[in-house]
């Protein structure tokens, strides 16, 4: 009798589980049927077509971000997100716009001495830090020497290689010098904030990163940090570039993608940061939300250790790219979430040069490993990290799958991200845990240097640095040596174009794609400016009630 | 933890020697714990300076961020500097924030402990009159479907029952936040979802242990005395019937101590299972050494409380 009743009850209980499944998920999963492809980019207001009077608009703006940050240090950030966010409190010299090109910001000029060591940027007058401490020459300074400061924790301190010091010339004009002709220099210049002297004064190293008061120039002023929950900011009403036109902003820190979806989806944040991928068919196709998609800078390849084995042959690598269907791949796992790659550097830097996609063609990859005496295949590992990039998981899957078909057994290694950034770049050639990496550079230069020179130079192998395919091209180290050092513009062009091709031609990579970036967001929300480095603005964003 | 129990016999040594036992145990324990997470977390791999300085880092930074951390000390010196710090109640400071681990997890601790306490409350207020009335309505149609419940309740996953909750109240029905803090109303989903699953826990051990009191001797003498089935069920059998609910019940708050590691995340609930998870994501030893320690310390004490509580709901039970 017990033993009957406890298989009937948890037969019940099976139903129960079942139906509340089926009545509460279905209606969700319903406008998955919509095809993907009408996701499509909702970037309508621009910076310039925002004048016309807004109606009533809400005091506060909610953002759902996935991570809470480390430091509010705006020199101490390893992620994009939290770094973006410090760009609404303090910021740049010079910054990009919509397409990613190099725009003046806080600075008003700038030139490039003869032989390229000395860098002179003249700053605009009559704008102010949050604590009225007037924009000059002391200020950047100041910031210069802080990120030069070893004791001083900055990651992206390998973008300020070449600079030697910081000298004021004037009030409103400084000099940085530099150690070797570096013509990237001023692009670099995009990813340091300037801060306030007086401002770092009062707050000293030990709070600059918990607490930044007043720190810097921009349209939002530092107001809250509650650890694991939120990060609030207020209006500078003082701002350079006009108030923005909302009070306060609460980045609401949620880990949980479908946390992040249903709090859009209840109207408990006004916008969400990258929402789960699997969802944008079902998102784009609600009423009341809107999807910004746009291209970023994050290219995604297949590292090649071009040291090991069949890889060392160029052909091998060569059959690896028309094995690939690239084209599938973006449509079918990555529900167009991606861009397709011709050339390693991204198209609105300086030096980009498209090159001819690798087309989907297995037969010529066979081809091709017979030619270099593989007919018979071989064996890889391919390592692939979980929930870094979109679908990541899949794409790995779906590559197996791709080079299984030319006879390539891949076996899929997939640690967690501290495990597979020290198998990517602590290893030297022979130790690494990998054949194939799929991984992608995010890169904040808009100049080809910042992506051939630290991952395509011989003198960048890992471990340590980021040539982990362990590439070595004579030619190409030289066209990238003279590209950094030459001054005149369209001769680095020329080298670049020849560097890209000579790369392209080799195949370290398999080329891919470049990732899109996502927000999520109500359709009351207007003015939201994205920007392909994985970036947004909130300076022209307002949202109705 | 070890324990012994004396049914009606002496106390072989008084309350205070037993306390004083308790807390040496409990000490070989927690040194035997921080030196296991210490070796353990280091035994994963993954270089907490180079995910601090960023994957694009030179090599020369990660170094100086190494000699900062102290790591590029020989691991015998950092177990005993780690160690010696102990004994002075300094858990270090964090790779990541840079402020005192102790600061971090006193700023997540009264979230956890308020998710912990709301929902095994709201578990025994409702699990334990549940399972009493499904004993004592045994093979009944309330009986059917309260074991319905129970069984549905602690086979539904946790991350999937969290998701359902905010489907109904957040999106649908608009009337309960889907994630964050700071109001009563942050509390309820999380609440829900771990009592719920505790809840459906609790209901079944009641109603087990209810009807094995039933079953015995002294029941049946009360019975033959002419007693009611009720004053029979909440007078005699009910007190017998808890102990091994306590137990339970202690056991599964000392595991929400730790963090209800999933429902913080789903609900973005900012306790100390997150703070763990994220300090082992990014190789913040300090922080995942110093959190399991804190936790291991609670859970002990926890469970000492739990040991203490069955003396109160039976007098029989003497610690020894």
């Amino acid at each position: 009798m017990g033993k009957a009743l406890n298989k009937l009850a948890a037969v019940a209980a099976v139903i129960v589980v079942v139906a509340a499944a089926a009545v509460f998920l279905l209606p969700q999963l319903q406008p998955t049927t919509t095809t993907p492809s009408s996701t499509t980019t909702s970037l309508t207001s621009s910076p310039t077509t925002t004048s016309s009077t807004p109606p009533i608009t809400q005091k506060v703006l909610r953002i759902a971000i996935g991570i809470d940050a480390d430091t509010l240090d705006p020199h101490g950030q390893t992620t994009t997100l939290i770094s973006n966010i410090m760009s609404f409190i303090t910021e740049p010299l010079f910054y990009y716009n919509e397409k990613g090109e190099l725009i003046h910001y806080l600075a008003e000029s700038y030139s490039v001495s003869s032989d390229g060591l000395k860098v002179t940027v003249t700053l605009k007058k009559g704008i102010k830090f949050q604590d009225g401490y007037p924009l000059n020459a002391t200020a950047v300074k100041l910031t210069f020497d802080r990120l030069l400061n070893p004791k001083v924790k900055v990651p992206s301190r390998y973008l300020l290689d070449a600079l030697n010091s910081t000298e004021i010339v004037d009030q409103y004009t400084v000099r940085f010098n530099l150690k070797y002709a570096y013509a990237p220099f001023v692009r670099t210049l995009t990813t340091w904030y300037i801060i306030s002297p007086l401002a770092y004064q009062k707050l000293g190293e030990e709070n600059l990163g918990k607490t930044p008061i007043d720190l810097g120039t921009g349209p939002l002023k530092f107001k809250e940090w509650v650890k694991g929950d939120h990060i609030t900011l207020v209006r500078f009403d003082d701002y350079w570039g006009g108030p923005v036109k909302f009070e306060e902003v609460v980045f609401k820190i949620v880990p949980e993608a479908q946390t992040r979806e249903a709090m859009l989806l209840s109207g408990e944040v006004d916008i969400v940061y990258q929402p789960p991928p699997a969802d944008l068919p079902k998102l784009n196709a609600t009423a009341g939300v809107k999807l910004a998609i746009n291209p970023s800078t994050r290219v995604m390849t297949v590292n090649i250790n071009t040291q090991r084995g069949p890889l060392k042959d160029a052909r091998v690598r060569q059959a690896l790219n028309y094995a690939v269907d690239k084209e599938a791949l973006i449509k079918n796992v990555l529900f167009n979430l991606a861009t397709l790659a011709d050339s390693p550097v991204y198209p609105a830097f300086f030096g980009y040069s498209p090159q001819k996609v690798y087309e989907y063609n297995p037969e010529k990859a066979k081809q091709l490993l017979a030619e270099a005496g593989y007919s018979s295949g071989f064996k890889l590992t391919l390592m692939v990290p979980t929930g870094r990039y979109i679908f990541d998981r899949q794409v790995g899957e779906a590559l197996q799958s791709y080079l299984s078909k030319v006879g390539i057994t891949v076996e899929l290694y997939t640690p967690d991200w501290p495990t597979f950034v020290q198998s990517l770049i602590g290893q030297n050639y022979t130790s690494t845990p990998w054949d194939l990496c799929y991984v992608g550079y995010g890169m904040t230069t808009p100049d080809a240097d910042a992506v051939l020179y630290p991952v395509f130079h011989s003198s960048q192998w890992a471990p340590g640095k980021f040539n982990t395919m362990f590439y070595k091209n004579e030619r190409v180290d030289k066209l990238l040596d003279d590209a950094r050092r030459e001054v005149d513009e369209s001769k680095r062009l020329q080298m670049y174009a020849e560097a890209q091709k000579i790369i392209w031609e080799e195949c370290p990579w398999i080329f891919l794609y470049f990732q899109n970036f996502v927000l999520a967001h109500s359709d009351k929300v207007h003015g939201l400016v994205v920007y392909p480095y994985e970036t947004f603005d909130l300076r022209w964003v307002y949202a109705t009630q | 933890m070890g324990l012994c129990y004396t049914v009606g016999g002496k106390p072989v040594l008084s309350a205070l020697k037993y306390f004083f036992y308790r807390l040496l145990t409990l000490a070989i324990t927690l040194i035997g714990l921080v030196t296991l997470i210490f070796i353990l977390i280091r035994s994963i791999p993954g270089d907490p300076a180079r995910v601090l300085a960023g994957m694009m880092a030179s090599e020369e930074d990660v170094n100086l961020i190494r000699e900062q951390l102290g790591l590029n000390q020989p691991i015998y010196i950092q177990y005993f500097i780690y160690l010696k710090n102990l004994f002075t109640l300094n858990l270090g400071i964090s790779f990541r924030t840079d402020s005192p681990v102790i600061n971090e997890i006193f700023a997540r601790l009264p979230n956890t402990l308020l998710l912990a306490v709301t929902s095994t409350c709201t578990a025994v207020i409702f699990g334990i009159p549940l399972g009493v009335i499904a004993a004592s309505k045994k093979g009944g149609k309330l009986d059917f479907l309260l074991s319905t419940f129970s069984i549905a309740g602690i086979s539904l996953p946790i991350y999937w029952l969290g998701l359902i909750l905010i489907l109904i109240f957040s999106v649908e029905l608009r009337i309960l936040p889907a994630g964050g803090s700071g109001t009563p109303m942050h509390l309820i989903l999380p609440t829900l979802t771990i009592a719920l699953y505790l809840m459906a826990f609790i209901v079944k051990i009641t109603k087990a242990s209810v009807i094995d009191s039933m079953e015995k001797n002294y029941v049946i003498t009360a019975k033959s005395k002419g007693l009611s089935e009720r004053t029979i069920l909440y007078k005699h059998v009910l007190k017998n019937a808890l102990i091994p609910v306590v137990t339970i019940i202690g056991l599964q708050f000392g595991a929400l101590l730790g963090g209800a590691v999933i429902t913080e995340t789903i609900f973005a609930w900012p306790g100390l299972g997150r703070l763990i998870v994220d300090s082992i994501n990014s190789r913040d030893y300090p922080m995942v050494q110093g959190s399991i320690f804190i936790f291991a310390l609670l859970y002990a004490l926890v469970n000492l409380a739990t040991d203490i509580l069955y003396t109160f709901i039976d007098p029989r039970v003497r610690l020894k």
